[in-house]
């Protein structure tokens, strides 16, 4: 039981500093896209997904500090499960739009044809953003913050 | 008695035509039983304040029709604020035959004082004890039956969003008009000040016209508490002089023996008779235990993650709003900009008319139309987070900071709503007592960005800014957000001076939405668009197509719109050139300046404005042209500029009538010039920065 409650520990803490890091990425994007047209993107340093968005940073970091906050506190807090509860469920939100703007975008491509425009679309780049990768750890960890949620609720 | 006067009247169809009124506290379901009664489509927002103005629908409950007022949430009969006075004059003025008290079983104590005062007005009551499921979560029951014996009315548990015991409450509703209640007094003041009751009573009880059309008992205790405005209407009688000569001389006795100011004296009897009758009635079945609710709360109220919650919330909002509605977008693009396009360009009708179908109105409310998804879908995540709580939540965050500036919390419920349009918004002000702080939040609301200024952000955020375009709308949103906040502070220290009213806000608790409930405001918000895209957009598509073709010459040709060099001979180049110089600073040409101008009227038309003036059709898209006229640093001016310049005219129209000409005024000159100052700031800090 305590081995597993610091396995969840842990995750939830490796998580939390992913979703920090991710963040810093986007806001260094899109620091450097906006003020300093001569750096490189982190796309082009380190091939990853992170486009340049300061709001998904925002909501990033705003998840990143939940899933840490709770640590902070402790998983058999109360104000722990809070925590680790509304950062998994922001974290699974994220992911679940982002999956909607990927549908989205591939109905748009459908919609182009109607003006006999041709648009490429690449699937990967939007799967591949830190909402779906690092959401998925999110809905892993909503599902244990929702167990505990039952047990002090009793519901 | 004057308020159990059942008026009956036999109409041609065999029903009997009543009048009932839905009063209760803020947020306890009043307009979802409304909803409920009249099959309407009253406004429900699971937080305070969602209903400022009474509202009237009609039923038809067993051999009875209904007609069914929705009065404004209120915790007292006291007529401090607006919509207070709004819903105890919708009981006292208009003397529903019934009125039903809906009753928060989950915030029973505070609830009952509500009920008690409205006993004491002597009027006909049926209680809906709502949320009874709430508070049995809570961990207590209430004894209906008991409640119902000691108030000497019927009391209907209910859940109203469930649909339960509303038939019943139906059942009650027939039988109560043959009731006729006798009022009797609830609360018992104590020997001495009961004394002094029963002679200012006595006094009122020889007016007969003025006893029969309100209870004596609760006109004395009213004038015992000093209420204003039952001053006013003792003044109209002719024994005034004498009623308000005993008032004074019995409130100076009692407030020398008891030591007290008479309204907080009869406020603490009144609480005291409401936790009496709780006492008697409450069971607790079980220790509160903690609450999904509380959990939430914990996070979305903390003083470190509240706002970075809220923020997120509205990322979500802008994500689904901007990118999940993209398709659809794109379908109303191709279907205006494309199909109907290309169909009146290629028919065989006049140059003129193809020009007026097409270049005019189709190019003119086409462009507007194309962001009714978005709009709607806004609309829609909007309404789930209010349904959800979260809304509540958002206005105890910002309220936190406003309280730390001095402002009142009250500000931040029209503040939000403004979101959706200011013209409501600023009505919504009625709700705030201290007059300085209602002038200062109407005065403000106009910055709070509403859905009219969505498509100008649309346009230059697809245009310019389409990795992030979700997070630079947001960050408009954020903008109106700050310049209120601190246009509210600079008016509170310099032109209206003083303190600041203080601000419960109740949190309800988290519910699961409801579908119907969701769509219904999500429809009436987004109706506003459509009915504006066909009338005022549409007028001013036709004016702005006249104003393009024709100049100070006479008329030039429908050449014009293609042509920008005969474009400038015109009236629009005229008035275009005139605006220029002062927006040349930004980087605004001519034609961007014509479209502010024709904001005004209401700010989607700056993109009918320059679909037309752009030249804008077919595959020529406006945003493909915006590119070559703006850069990002000078597109993010303009939309900061639209957001803070002159409110349209129906917000005008709406502080006139709230606050008068000279406030209205006030506000149109401050924000032309304040939108100026901080899209010239814009621009400036851009390129100290090197962003060009």
């Amino acid at each position: 039981m305590r081995g597993k409650a610091l396995i969840i520990s842990v995750a939830t803490g490796i998580l939390g500093i992913l979703y920090f890091i991710y963040a810093g990425m986007m806001l260094y994007n899109w620091i450097a896209g906006t003020f300093i047209q001569e750096a490189g993107s982190v796309n082009n340093v380190l091939g990853l997904f992170v486009p340049s968005d300061p709001g998904c940073a925002v909501a990033l970091i705003t998840i990143g500090m939940l899933l840490l906050g709770s640590l902070y506190y402790g998983l058999n807090n109360v104000k722990g499960v809070s925590c680790i509860f509304l950062g998994s469920l922001l974290g699974t939100a994220m992911l679940i739009i982002q999956f909607l703007v990927v549908l989205a975008n591939m109905a748009s491509i459908e919609v182009s044809f109607l003006s006999g425009e041709i648009v490429e679309y690449t699937v990967v780049e939007d799967v591949l953003r830190p909402e779906i990768t690092l959401g998925i750890g999110s809905i892993m960890v909503l599902f244990f913050s929702a167990l505990k949620i039952r047990q002090i609720t009793g519901k | 008695m004057p308020s159990t006067n059942i008026k009956k009247q036999e109409q041609p169809t065999g029903y009997k035509k009543i009048r009932i009124a839905l009063a209760g506290n803020p947020n306890v379901g009043k307009s979802v039983i409304f909803n409920e009664l009249t099959g309407g489509r009253a406004w429900v927002g699971n937080w305070p304040g969602t209903t400022v103005e009474k509202k009237v629908g009609k039923a038809k409950i067993g051999k009875y029709e209904v007609e069914v007022l929705d009065l404004p949430g209120i915790y007292s009969l006291t007529a401090y604020s607006l919509d207070e006075l709004v819903a105890r004059n919708g009981i006292v003025e208009e003397k529903p035959d019934i009125v039903i008290d809906i009753a928060n079983a989950a915030n029973f104590e505070r609830s009952l004082y509500l009920t008690i005062s409205l006993l004491e007005m002597g009027t006909n009551i049926v209680v809906a004890l709502n949320m009874i499921d709430l508070a049995e979560a809570q961990g207590y029951k209430i004894d209906a039956e008991k409640l119902s014996k000691l108030l000497g009315v019927s009391v209907i548990p209910t859940i109203a969003i469930k649909g339960y015991g509303l038939d019943k409450l139906k059942e009650a509703i027939t039988k109560t008009p043959q009731i006729k209640r006798v009022p009797r007094k609830i609360v018992d003041y104590g020997d001495l000040v009961e004394t002094e009751i029963q002679k200012i009573e006595n006094l009122i009880k020889k007016d007969l016209e003025l006893s029969a059309k309100y209870f004596p008992r609760w006109l004395a205790i009213k004038l015992l508490e000093k209420d204003k405005d039952v001053e006013e209407k003792i003044k109209s009688s002719p024994l005034a002089d004498e009623i308000l000569k005993q008032t004074q001389k019995s409130r100076e006795i009692l407030e020398k023996k008891l030591q007290k100011d008479m309204e907080e004296y009869i406020a603490e009897k009144r609480y005291e008779t409401a936790l009496e009758i709780a006492k008697k009635c409450l069971k607790t079945v079980k220790i509160r235990p903690t609450t999904l609710t509380d959990m939430i709360d914990f996070v979305t109220t903390h003083k470190v993650f509240g706002i970075p919650i809220m923020l997120t919330m509205l990322y979500i909002a802008f994500k689904f709003a901007f990118d999940v509605a993209a398709p659809l977008c794109d379908l109303i693009n191709w279907f205006f900009g494309t199909f109907l396009y290309d169909l009146i360009v290629n028919s065989t009708l006049p140059p003129i008319v193809k020009s007026f179908l097409g270049d005019g109105i189709v190019a003119g409310v086409g462009s507007i139309l194309v962001f009714l998804p978005n709009i709607v879908f806004l609309f829609l995540f909007l309404a789930f987070l209010e349904d959800v709580g979260y809304m509540a939540r958002a206005a105890f965050v910002v309220d936190k900071i406003m309280h730390k500036l001095g402002l009142t919390g009250k500000s931040i419920i029209p503040m939000i709503l403004g979101f959706g349009c200011n013209v409501p918004a600023i009505m919504a002000t009625r709700a705030i007592e201290d007059e300085n702080d209602r002038k200062v939040t109407a005065l403000v609301n106009p910055l709070m960005s509403c859905s009219a200024r969505l498509p100008v952000y649309l346009i230059f955020a697809g245009a310019f800014f389409a990795a992030y375009k979700g997070t630079v709308v947001l960050s408009m949103y954020v903008l109106g957000l700050i310049l209120a906040i601190a246009m509210a502070l600079l008016f509170r220290k310099t032109l209206f001076k003083g303190p600041s009213a203080g601000f419960v806000m109740e949190l309800p608790p988290y519910m699961m939405p409801i579908i119907k409930n969701m769509l219904i405001k999500t429809w009436e918000r987004s109706k506003r668009f459509l009915f504006k895209a066909g009338t005022i957009i549409l007028i001013a598509a036709i004016l702005i197509w006249i104003l393009s073709i024709t100049g100070p010459s006479g008329y030039i040709g429908i050449e014009a719109l293609e042509d920008p060099y005969l474009l400038e001979k015109s009236w629009i180049g005229a008035l275009g050139h005139f605006l220029e110089k002062a927006f040349s600073p930004m980087g605004w040409d001519w034609r961007a300046a014509a479209a502010l101008f024709f904001g005004f009227v209401a700010k989607e038309v700056v993109v009918a404005a320059m679909a037309m003036l752009y030249g804008a059709s077919g595959e020529e898209t406006l945003p493909s042209i915006l590119t070559g006229i703006f850069t990002p640093l000078t597109a993010y001016a303009y939309m900061a500029f639209v957001l803070i310049y002159v409110p349209c005219l129906a917000t005008l129209a709406s502080i006139r009538s709230e606050l008068g000409m000279k406030y209205a005024l006030f506000a149109l000159i401050y924000e032309i010039l304040l939108a100026y100052f901080v899209a010239l700031g814009i621009v400036f800090i851009g390129h100290v920065l090197g962003v060009s």
